[in-house]
């Protein structure tokens, strides 16, 4: 850099030579041409002081045949004195005055040449950078990318590991996505706060940062790097649109390499590059995500869509099929029969209405119904929802127990019997026509409970992972025991979320299931009921 | 032949159950019942019923399981009646190719229903075959 700017500032060497009065054949200046100068001017000076030696030695020689009027004793000392020696001073000071400017031309010809090499080498350099940018752009492989970018860096600029920071979705942190070098373990998954430590301060000044020797100790956050052996270090921020998207760094813990200005200067420039195939390959990669699960969300809505219509067909098969057997053969049939068959009419029509009813919730729940608040009488709602299930029960036992007998809690009425119906109804379909359902309300200072106890089947481990998602069932395949939608506990969910409120699980395979939900006082319902108590 | 045709229906569902069995026997056939797969095999086995009225969806062995079993088993020739929510083309064909002898699609109409099982009931083993390809043919074009 130094050297360029005094170039600049004095011209070429080909300008100062013929500044010098050098005349050259063709434009460019060679060593050769200088050296062939400085001979030509040293042969001449010899052949004039030879020359100047034999007029002196033949005038010595010849002094007594002269004639009288150019013998040295008709001039007077002092012209001739003042001749001499003006004359040899004159000569002297051409001579060492050409000399000089020759061998200014011809140092300044070999620092010429020692830049141009630099400049080559650059050149060759930001070459080699470029092709690599092009190379780490052909790829939308994310982890494809950093790995190539990295091992690319090292090839380039040397150093011994180098590691891919990127920032984290707070935006708060630098997390190590990619990391090449003999501590994997260590350095992988690594994090630091933007604004604290190397990467850190590099993240938040967008500055690169250059580290070598002495200063190791010296530079901001490089605590730790003596330990780890780093003597010279870089790193450069990956930055897209004015977006930090993280830090490249390269390390030399062996001490065979020394970071310079041109290395950070190189590494620089490849991170531009670099954090361009970043971004591609992360937009790329988001694209790719939302499509997955885009096409998930199909799945689950055209396995919706298979299920609704099974699970609609049966009823609507048997309430047009015994309204017909009615009409057409109620003659034909027994009183007992009859009755049975308007029953079924009631009862699968009873269904087919529970299940338009979750679908309805469901969409609902999803545009954000309000819930209406008011102070509810918790064991009251649960005899009304198990009365009102009659027909799902047939005639099976669900035992209620209140704690206190008058448990209250404020919150919305439709939601909560959903909730209860939902709930009991899960723990019949889920448990032998022997065993037995107890539901148990209670209130204490902090919430009202309402918990659901079966001892059917169970869930497994992997099935109350999902139970609350939208359209799932946990036996899904053609020989499950149980039909449905898979909305009900999805709609629970929704409901006692809008609530504030929490819903818990446990659950042992053929021990029995125990639902909890949790529908938590705010001060103010407090207030609210100790007034009315 | 017996005088009345004994029709085996298996269905999870007690309410399609009672259903069928009260009109199949209106309509003067005697009727027998299963809730689920593997107690269809069972019944098929000692009551060799004429013609199997086959749910698919059902607990513990599936329609699809019952048609393969059968079809490996001494009762292949009894004949079976596929009655199910799926209207695929995909599950009908997969009916067919299994050896089912005619696929009703829920909800469906009692009367059709009926006269399925009449045709069934008097069609031979070699008109069977004759339908079934025609049936695959036709749901593959």
């Amino acid at each position: 850099m130094a050297v360029r700017k005094r170039v600049t500032r004095s011209g070429t060497a080909s300008d100062i030579a013929r500044a010098a009065g050098i005349r050259l054949d063709e434009g460019q200046l060679t060593l050769a041409q200088v050296d062939r100068r400085r001979t030509q001017l040293w042969t001449i000076s010899l052949f004039v002081i030879v020359a100047l030696m034999g007029v002196v030695a033949s005038y010595w020689l010849a002094y007594d045949d002269l004639p009288e009027a150019i013998r040295f004793e008709s001039f007077s000392s002092y012209v001739l004195g003042v001749l001499m020696v003006g004359l040899l001073l004159t000569f002297g000071v051409y001579i060492i005055d050409k000399e000089l400017r020759l061998r200014g031309v011809a140092s300044m010809l070999i620092e010429e040449r020692i830049l141009s090499a630099a400049l080559s080498n650059r050149l060759s350099e930001i070459s080699a950078l470029s092709e690599v940018g092009k190379a780490i752009n052909t790829s939308l492989d994310l982890s494809d990318v950093l790995n190539l970018i990295l091992s690319s860096a090292l090839e380039l600029l040397g150093g011994t590991e180098g590691s891919i920071m990127m920032v984290e979705e707070d935006g708060k942190y630098l997390q190590v996505v990619c990391y090449h070098g003999p501590e994997v373990e260590t350095v992988m998954k690594g994090r630091s706060e933007i604004g604290h430590g190397v990467a850190g301060t590099v993240g938040q000044t967008r500055q690169p940062m250059l580290i070598q020797g002495d200063r190791v100790d010296e530079a901001v956050g490089t605590e730790g790097y003596p330990e780890r052996g780093i003597s010279s270090a870089m790193s450069v921020p990956l930055v897209r649109n004015d977006e930090l998207l993280g830090v490249l760094n390269l390390n030399e813990t062996e001490g065979k390499r020394l970071f310079g200005e041109q290395d950070l200067n190189s590494l620089g420039l490849f991170a531009e590059h670099a954090a361009i195939a970043i971004g591609n390959a992360s937009i790329y990669e988001k694209e790719r995500e939302t499509v997955a699960r885009l096409e998930e969300l199909d799945q689950l809505k055209s396995d919706f869509v298979a299920s609704v219509s099974h699970e609609l067909k049966t009823p609507l098969t048997a309430i047009i099929g015994a309204a017909k057997t009615v009409n057409r053969k109620g003659a034909q049939m027994d009183p007992e029969n009859h009755a049975r068959f308007m029953e079924m009419i009631e009862r699968q029509g009873g269904r087919l209405l529970r299940l338009v009813e979750d679908v309805l919730t469901t969409s609902q729940i999803e545009s954000g119904r309000p819930m209406r608040r008011e102070l509810i009488d918790l064991k009251a709602a649960a005899e009304i929802v198990i009365e009102d299930m009659h027909h799902v029960r047939k005639g099976r036992e669900v035992r209620l127990i209140a704690e206190p007998d008058k448990p209250q809690i404020w919150c919305d009425l439709t939601a909560l019997q959903q909730i209860m119906t939902n709930l009991i109804e899960n723990a019949l379909k889920y448990s032998g026509d022997e065993s037995k359902v107890i539901v148990t309300v209670r209130e204490t200072t902090e919430a009202g409970l309402v918990e659901v106890a079966d001892d059917g089947v169970g869930i497994s481990e992997e099935g109350l992972q999902v139970i609350f998602d939208r359209f799932h069932q946990v036996d899904s395949s053609s020989t499950r025991k149980v039909g449905g939608f898979g909305l009900g506990l999805f709609i629970v969910k929704q409901l006692v979320d809008a609530h504030g409120g929490q819903i818990d699980v446990a659950s042992t395979l053929g021990v029995g299931t125990r639902f909890t939900v949790t529908f938590p006082k705010r001060a103010s319902d407090r207030g609210k009921l100790n007034a009315d108590a | 032949m017996r005088e009345a045709p004994r029709i085996l229906i298996a269905d999870d569902e007690p309410t399609l159950r009672s259903l069928l069995k009260t009109n199949l026997r209106l309509e003067g056939f005697e009727t027998l019942t299963a809730s689920n797969g593997e107690e269809a095999l069972r019944v098929i086995r000692e009551e060799t019923p004429d013609v199997v009225l086959l749910d698919v969806m059902m607990p513990v062995m599936d329609g699809w399981q019952v048609l393969e079993e059968l079809s490996k088993s001494n009762h292949r020739h009894t004949k079976v009646i596929l009655i199910t929510a799926k209207a695929s083309t995909e599950a009908q064909l997969q009916g067919w190719e299994l050896g089912c002898d005619e696929y009703l699609t829920k909800p469906f109409d009692l009367d059709d229903m009926i006269d399925r099982i009449s045709e069934v009931v008097q069609r031979s083993e070699m008109e069977m075959e004759e339908h079934r390809t025609e049936r695959i043919q036709e749901l593959r074009s």
